[in-house]
């Protein structure tokens, strides 16, 4: 079956390409290309190389930059990198190898990068969604990629996500001099967008835990939902998939406040898990 | 009656009083053994043994208020005893988290070193940093007369997840891991790459009660059919992937889980209301490859 991506620009030699919900970037210079991540299955990945191919004459791809260590995100990243560069963090690179891919830079802070003419930031504030999840920021093309927050509030239950650190990040990133936030699903937004995806987080988790408090049985959805949705409807009623998710997203978020978290990525000190004293 | 507006508050943000941490529930109790008990408020439950000289308490309950509690039904088995030593199954507050309201007087607070490690990183207001720790896979412990073995069988559902064998009352205790029914909501914080293959191992051991961290115990065939359970969970979620269920769409993958599943676990307990967080939970593991460095590699080669 063959699949078809669609790949639209976003800034001066910087492409999206998105493939239903999932979404990622490649920036060209010349004939050389930096892709991010390489999407879920060989058939997706093949078709983002094709997509490479069309937009770019011929695209030599001389780096590939696994953003998160999520299958469906990077599953193919090592694949679509062939002989050029497989760069990640340190803690997704361990995901990636455990997985038979071969990550040829481990980053344990933030980076600098020059690749394929381009020069890039990765950047690593702390743990947001899965692990070791670098913000891809293309400084000159004022360009920001990231997978985890959205447009919208289609964020289902909040896989991997971790919220000691999460909407922290997220504003943090937003204080960056970019005109376009691509996400790593949904739409492309703007740091105003970012911003507003941190503060639905943010409203969510104070929801979850007020019912909490007002003594609702936290574990059963057909209360929680209506709950925070009464609660939250006004302020962010109008994102996409809101009534659908909203009520599976309070669970989630009690339940991290009940258990406290999960992991260290959850704690004070998540550069733990890099072996950081 | 504990203040819910100066209580103990975990890891919660908002402001105002917590009556839900400050409500206090029923801890009821049942011997397992001439001196080892099981303390439960109907969903919670965990273990307590009776020392030459005082008492050996696991866990601490959910609440600062139902630690309370705890401590009164122990209080009331064993009057007068000082309760020496808290034992962490693992390093969620919800069952570790309030030693402080449980046993200010407790001296020994047992953990092992990956649970504490989160627990010393986290500092969570009412949740006592473990003074003694311990590495490995298994540890024979003898605690005021009371004689017990912790098992570390591998990555399961949060960080430092021990069973505790106590040989000769045939009782196996370990939390969130097996529990009756279907799984709770969503599965929280478990390990499914090696959640099965690691419980499993548990079965190599001599025990005849396995007693849970909620509701009620179970023998070694319902210990058992339960991990068969997740089993059948984990492929019904490649069936629905496969099926083209929207892996983020919780009432569509509801009433995908209960159509589908209704037949062969409709009688579990709790199936009406969990069956389709369970489905979703393992539907988002197969599409992301698992959540942390805990679900690459965890699963442990060979018997206990």
């Amino acid at each position: 079956m063959s699949v078809k991506l669609d790949v639209a620009p976003v800034a001066d030699g910087v492409w999206t390409a998105a493939a239903g919900d999932y979404r990622t970037i490649f920036a060209a210079a010349g004939d050389e290309v930096v892709a991010v991540n390489g999407f879920g299955t060989a058939a997706l990945a093949g078709a983002y190389a094709e997509a490479i191919r069309a937009t770019v004459p011929a695209a030599k791809v001389v780096a590939v930059i696994a953003s998160i260590d999520h299958l469906d995100h990077s599953a193919q990243a090592s694949q679509l990198a062939g002989s050029g560069e497989l760069v990640a963090h340190e803690l997704c690179a361990r995901l990636l190898t455990s997985r038979g891919q071969n990550p040829t830079r481990r980053l344990a802070e933030d980076a600098e990068l020059e690749l394929g003419g381009q020069r890039l930031s990765l950047l690593y504030r702390g743990p947001t969604q899965g692990s070791g999840n670098l913000a891809v920021h293309l400084p000159e093309q004022r360009l920001l990629f990231l997978v985890g927050p959205r447009g919208d509030a289609r964020y289902g239950l909040f896989p991997d996500m971790h919220f000691r650190h999460l909407t922290r990040v997220w504003r943090e990133l937003a204080e960056l001099e970019v005109d376009v936030v691509v996400p790593g699903r949904g739409p492309t937004i703007d740091v105003d967008g970012l911003r507003r995806a941190a503060d639905y987080v943010d409203a969510l988790a104070e929801a979850s835990q007020q019912a909490f408090a007002d003594g609702l049985p936290i574990w059963v959805i057909e209360a929680m939902a209506p709950y925070v949705e009464e609660a939250l409807e006004e302020r962010f009623g109008d994102l996409g998939g809101f009534d659908r998710h909203v009520g599976i997203g309070a669970i989630r978020l009690v339940h991290y406040y009940l258990m406290g978290g999960w992991g260290l990525e959850d704690t004070a000190r998540p550069e733990l898990l890099l072996g950081k004293p | 009656m504990i203040d819910p507006n100066t209580c103990h508050r975990g890891i919660f943000t908002i402001d105002g009083p917590l009556p839900g941490y400050a409500f206090p529930t029923t801890v009821s109790y049942t011997p397992l053994g001439e001196r080892l008990w099981t303390a439960t408020d109907g969903i919670y439950r965990t273990v307590f043994a009776e020392g030459d000289e005082g008492v050996v308490a696991f866990d601490t309950f959910w609440s600062p208020a139902a630690a309370g509690s705890y401590r009164t039904a122990i209080d009331r088995v064993l009057p007068g005893r000082e309760l020496h030593t808290v034992v962490y199954s693992h390093e969620h507050l919800d069952h570790c988290g309030f030693a402080t309201d449980l046993a200010p007087e407790a001296s020994t607070i047992l953990a092992h070193e990956d649970a504490a490690a989160v627990i010393a990183a986290r500092g969570a207001d009412g949740q006592v940093v473990p003074t003694e720790t311990w590495e490995g896979e298994r540890k024979r412990f003898e605690i005021d007369g009371i004689g017990f073995e912790l098992i570390n069988p591998g990555a399961t559902h949060g960080a430092g997840n021990v069973a505790a064998h106590f040989p000769e009352d045939g009782v196996l205790f370990m939390v969130d891991t097996v529990i009756p029914g279907v799984g709770y909501t969503f599965v929280p914080d478990w390990h499914l790459d090696s959640y099965l293959p690691n419980m499993r191992r548990l079965e190599a051991l001599e025990w005849e009660t396995f007693v849970p961290g909620h509701f009620w115990p179970l023998d070694r065939q319902g210990f058992s059919d339960n991990l068969a359970y997740y089993e059948r969970i984990s492929e019904a979620a490649f069936e629905a992937l496969a099926e083209g269920i929207d892996p983020d769409d919780f009432p569509v993958i509801d009433a995908w889980a209960k159509e589908r599943l209704r037949a062969e676990h409709g009688r579990l307990f709790r199936f009406d209301e969990y069956i389709g967080m369970n489905v979703m939970r393992y539907m988002a593991h197969h599409r992301t490859g698992g959540w942390g460095l805990e679900d690459a590699g965890g699963v442990v080669e060979g018997s206990l």
